[in-house]
């Protein structure tokens, strides 16, 4: 069977059938012919059934029928009639009757008779007589006569039902010779079609599933399929050859694009870790992973460049940031500065005037010229100090180091203090332990001194009353968390989330660049590894600085 | 040799099939077999519903003369002999060695004293009263009659005049009625055939049952051959027909209707008689009841237009009789089809009916439902009571507007038993102010049956009373008889049977002791029409 092509197989299957048909045409053919045979008789059983009715019958009922009308009828005229169509209507009889069998030819003679006989009552004027014979003897013989006739139409009936039976046997047999054909016909097709159909089949399923594998190959790209085993001889084997072909191709083209896309994503991934320099080297079988390797490496180029371009634009405007920010600053500081300021140049004043009015009433001593050259040797110092703290202050860190964090809030706290009681803001700062992070303390106490100075801004410009900034530090395992909380009315809804971009400020044009808390964030977040976050409480802003705390083990390395 | 034997066999089968085919009727024999010694044991019984009286009077009673079916309708009796002496006067020579039922003499002072009774109150249902002046004795043999009148009825008048022994007159005087006999108690009174020995019997009051028993002293030696007679007045035609038919010894003679012949024909007992008769169904309507539609002489026309007197005869008397003379004809109707139409549509009309002649009715109605007309029944199985509404409508008119009466020929073939009907003052006629037809009548009782004029005067009344429509005409019937099987016996279209001729056969269920009836004189006789 192996060396048979399928295309002739299925001839065989399909002669089997067609073979199968044709057995079952010649029984269906023979039965149909034997059924007109049957129908054939039965009809002519139908027929002698109506002859008996329409020649014996019928016109019987009609001849008594008279007989009867002949005993009714009231005078000799009716009965003239009635007896001449008794007559004839005998006669006809007669004739049809002698062509029957002798036991209905002798019912008829019987009763034939007894028609006579009731007439030739009549004719005697004995119409008791002819009344009862009618009623009896007469309607004996009728009845006698008409159950002969039914007798021979009951035979006919029985033998159209035989007939009918002799059908329905037959039928019923040639149904049984039918279902045996058609089971033993289909049998054999059947064997024959599963055999043939399984090894199709199984040769089909055997491709499949080499298909399945070189198909999930392709999916998963794991296992590399195994060459598809089909050995029938026939146009499966020639079609497995060609897709064993097709597999080995495919897996080696389909190896190449794999270490192709490999390098891809290898590519892809320095990109993401910021390595535009990477490039994709290795050579695709796909044009189109060919094509691929040149848009991407051509994407990375542009993208370098457009990078360094960005890098160089960012840096730019960074400088330019931080030159507005020391800027403002600067008008900060010196604002802070004449606040510093302003007791000891009044003390100074003070002094310089009691020394005029001294002089002028010509109280001045030497040693009160002294002390007070001294005091204002002193007030000097101290406001020579203050320039010096500030310009401390604002000199930036050189390089990360561990700074005790409640010494970069008091500086900045020393700064904004005489601005904070100048407009009555009640300040408070809570350390409950020495607390250390690593950073750059000038840049946070910065930082500080800008989210302290915006809610000392907010307290003053809302008019708020008994306004007060709370400073708090607490330690945590890992972090130390710096609160600043105030009761300025909290950060509009809409302004929470802009807060910390650049250049967004809710100040006046003048009296805001928009850089402070920008700067602050950038210092925080950046420069610190902190976080920074800010919300509303009932009475205002609650912002929250959240740095990681040095170890202490840490701390004596960079002592 | 080939052909005998073909001979034989159709032979053998001719007599096979004839055989075979047995003749279901048999000839009546019984005369072959009729005792002519009068056995004491032997009994009738006997059913005649209508006008009973008549005949059991003809039976115990006798007159000068009887009736007879001959021509002139009539036979001598006591007499044996009469002479017109002139149309006055008749002279009649009695006969001798005659002797009442109780033994004693009869002569010419038996006729003279019941004549003189008779003359003092005749009875009126002829013109006899108004006719017979006087009676004379010639001898003891002889008498006389002396006329007032010239009188065509008077021997069918002296057939009614019974001669009563001393006895009878004695105890009960003379009663003439409407009924005429004077039958008012059993006992040995008459002179006729028969003794009245148990039961009384009137046309107006009768016991529903009467007995007869042979008269020793009758003149007739020879006769009756049967030793009683039981007559039955009031049974139910039903009741009748189911003794006459099915029982042995139920009844032995009946007048039947005619749609139970076949019955009376396949009885065991019974045989079929028949023959044509005088008898008539007397249908009067009701002239007294001026309120009645039937006193209008159309609506009588045409009720009398709207049968068919063939079919009736066909159908209602299965051909047992003959069309009336009276009758209109065909075609001879006075009013038009349209006119009866519109004079029949919706009558409605009360009819008084013995049960008997219910079966007339039905065909009467059948004809007359066809024009919108409807009747109304009043059945009774009496006689009596028939008799009682047409007399009490003369004083007080009465609820019918038709009555029934089944009338016996007891005049005997002669037409004044229908003539009563129109005789103005009859008890038996509401005919009134009818000058013409009184005339004809008081002419016709001066008539001779033999004159030339009679026929002519007969037909003239007929046309009249046609004319007048004074009854419903319809069919003469024919007397009808169931009769035992073992009765032989001649009966008579006429009022009267006479049942002192009847034998009994040795077969006849009062002989015949305890054996039963054979089975084969079960089968059916063929019946006997007369003539």
């Amino acid at each position: 069977m192996k060396k048979i092509p399928i295309k002739y197989k299925l001839l065989l299957l399909f002669s089997f059938s067609f073979i199968g048909m044709l057995i079952l045409a010649e029984r269906t053919f023979s039965l149909s012919k034997e059924n007109i045979r049957n129908a054939t008789t039965i009809f002519e059983n139908s027929q002698s059934t109506l002859h008996l009715q329409e020649n014996y019958i019928e016109p019987t009922n009609a001849l008594r029928e008279m007989s009867l009308s002949l005993v009714m009828s009231p005078n000799e005229d009716y009965r003239k009639n009635i007896e001449a169509d008794i007559i004839d209507r005998r006669a006809r009889l007669e004739e049809n009757f002698a062509k029957l069998d002798p036991q209905t030819y002798s019912a008829w003679k019987a009763y034939s008779n007894s028609v006579q006989k009731t007439c030739g009552y009549l004719e005697a004027r004995f119409e008791e007589a002819a009344f009862v014979h009618v009623t009896s003897i007469e309607r004996e013989n009728y009845t006698a006569l008409l159950n002969r006739l039914k007798s021979l139409q009951h035979d006919a009936i029985m033998q159209t039902k035989h007939n009918f039976s002799d059908i329905q046997t037959g039928a019923r047999a040639l149904k049984y010779e039918l279902v045996v054909l058609v089971l033993l016909l289909s049998a054999l097709v059947f064997v024959a079609g599963y055999l043939l159909s399984s090894h199709i089949v199984s040769s089909i399923l055997k491709l499949q599933e080499g298909l399945k594998e070189f198909f999930g190959y392709l999916q998963t790209k794991t296992t590399q399929p195994k060459p598809i085993e089909l050995h029938s001889r026939d146009e499966l084997e020639d079609m497995a050859k060609l897709l064993n072909q097709s597999i080995s191709k495919a897996s080696a083209t389909i190896t190449q694009d794999t270490l192709f896309i490999e390098d891809a994503i290898s590519v892809v991934n320095d990109l993401k870790l910021g390595k535009l320099s990477s490039r994709l080297h290795s050579t695709a079988q796909a044009q189109e992973l060919r094509l691929l390797k040149d848009v991407i490496n051509a994407m990375i180029d542009n993208l370098e460049s457009k990078i360094n371009e960005e890098i160089l634009k960012r840096t730019e405007q960074e400088k330019l940031l931080i030159q507005q920010s020391k800027l403002a600053s600067m008008g900060e500081m010196i604002g802070n500065i004449a606040h510093q300021w302003r007791q000891p140049l009044g003390e100074l004043s003070a002094l310089l005037i009691n020394l005029q009015v001294k002089h002028e009433f010509h109280d001045l001593d030497e040693g009160y010229l002294l002390e007070s050259i001294q005091r204002c040797m002193k007030i000097n110092a101290f406001m020579s100090g203050t320039i010096s703290d500030f310009q401390n202050f604002f000199k930036p860190s050189k390089e990360k180091e561990v700074f005790e964090i409640s010494e970069a809030c008091e500086r900045a706290i020393a700064i904004l203090q005489a601005s904070l009681r100048y407009h009555g803001i009640e300040f408070s700062f809570d350390i409950s332990e020495k607390m250390e992070v690593l950073g750059y303390p000038n840049e946070f106490a910065q930082a500080l001194l800008n989210i302290l100075s915006n809610a000392k801004d907010v307290l003053s410009e809302r008019e708020i009353s008994n306004p007060f900034i709370r400073l708090y530090l607490k330690k945590g395992y890992k972090y130390i968390l710096i609160v600043i909380e105030d009761n300025g009315g909290g950060i509009a809804k809409e302004h929470m989330e802009r807060i910390f971009e650049p250049y967004f400020t809710t100040k006046y044009a003048k009296q805001g660049t928009g850089i402070g808390l920008y700067m602050t964030k950038m210092i925080i977040e950046n420069n610190m590894g902190g976080i920074i976050t800010v919300k509303n409480t009932e009475s205002g802003a609650l912002f929250t600085i959240k740095l990681p705390s040095v170890p202490e083990a840490e701390v004596a390395a960079y002592m | 040799m080939r052909y005998k034997f073909a001979w034989l066999l159709l032979f053998t089968l001719h007599c096979g099939i004839f055989a075979a085919q047995e003749e279901p009727y048999v000839e009546d024999t019984s005369e072959r077999h009729a005792l002519h010694v009068r056995d004491p044991r032997s009994h009738i019984k006997v059913f005649l519903p209508s006008m009973p009286y008549n005949y059991v009077s003809r039976l115990v009673n006798e007159g000068l003369v009887r009736l007879a079916e001959n021509d002139q309708g009539w036979e001598y009796a006591l007499a044996t002999k009469s002479t017109k002496l002139s149309p006055l006067l008749y002279e009649f020579e009695l006969r001798r060695g005659v002797r009442f039922q109780d033994g004693t003499p009869f002569n010419a002072d038996s006729v003279m004293h019941n004549f003189h009774y008779f003359l003092k109150q005749p009875f009126n249902y002829t013109n006899i009263h108004r006719s017979l002046k006087s009676i004379e004795k010639i001898s003891d043999y002889t008498i006389r009659l002396h006329l007032s009148q010239p009188y065509g009825m008077l021997y069918r008048d002296l057939a009614r005049i019974y001669i009563y022994s001393e006895a009878y007159l004695k105890t009960f005087g003379w009663k003439g009625a409407e009924t005429g006999a004077n039958i008012k108690a059993s006992g040995p009174y008459g002179l006729g055939p028969y003794i009245l020995t148990e039961g009384m019997i009137t046309g107006r009051k009768q016991t529903p049952k009467a007995t007869l028993k042979a008269n020793p002293y009758y003149w007739e030696k020879q006769y009756p051959c049967i030793e009683t007679i039981t007559f039955y007045t009031e049974l139910s035609t039903a009741e009748a027909l189911r003794l006459a038919l099915y029982e042995d010894g139920g009844l032995d003679f009946m007048q039947i209707p005619f749609n139970k012949k076949i019955e009376t024909m396949l009885s065991p007992y019974a045989k079929l008689v028949s023959m044509p008769s005088t008898h008539n169904f007397t249908i009067y309507f009701n002239l007294a009841k001026t309120a009645s539609p039937v006193a209008r002489k159309e609506v009588r026309q045409a009720l009398n237009c709207a049968l068919n007197q063939q079919s009736l005869l066909d159908f209602t008397y299965k051909k047992e009789g003959r069309l009336n003379p009276a009758a209109f004809k065909d075609g001879a109707c006075p009013l038009d089809e349209a006119m009866i139409e519109r004079t029949l549509k919706g009558l409605e009309l009360n009819v008084a009916t013995q049960d008997s002649l219910l079966f007339l009715w039905k065909g009467i109605e059948y004809q007359l439902s066809t024009y919108g007309v409807k009747l109304r029944y009043r059945i009774t199985t009496s006689e009596k009571e028939i008799y009682d509404l047409a007399q009490k409508n003369h004083h007080e008119t009465q609820e019918w507007d038709i009555l029934i009466q089944n009338t016996q020929d007891w005049y005997g073939r002669y037409p004044w038993p229908v003539f009563i009907r129109y005789q103005e003052n009859n008890p038996w006629s509401f005919v009134r102010h009818d000058a013409l037809m009184k005339s004809s009548i008081e002419t016709f009782f001066g008539l001779e049956q033999d004159d030339a004029l009679f026929h002519t005067l007969v037909q003239k009344i007929q046309d009249r009373a046609r004319e007048e429509a004074y009854m419903l005409f319809v069919p003469i019937p024919n007397a009808v008889f169931a009769m035992n099987k073992e009765l032989v016996f001649e009966p008579l279209g006429i009022g009267m049977q006479p049942f002192w001729k009847a034998k009994i056969t040795d077969r006849h269920w009062s002989v015949r002791g305890d054996k039963a009836y054979p089975e084969e004189l079960q089968k059916p006789v063929i019946p006997k029409r007369f003539p």
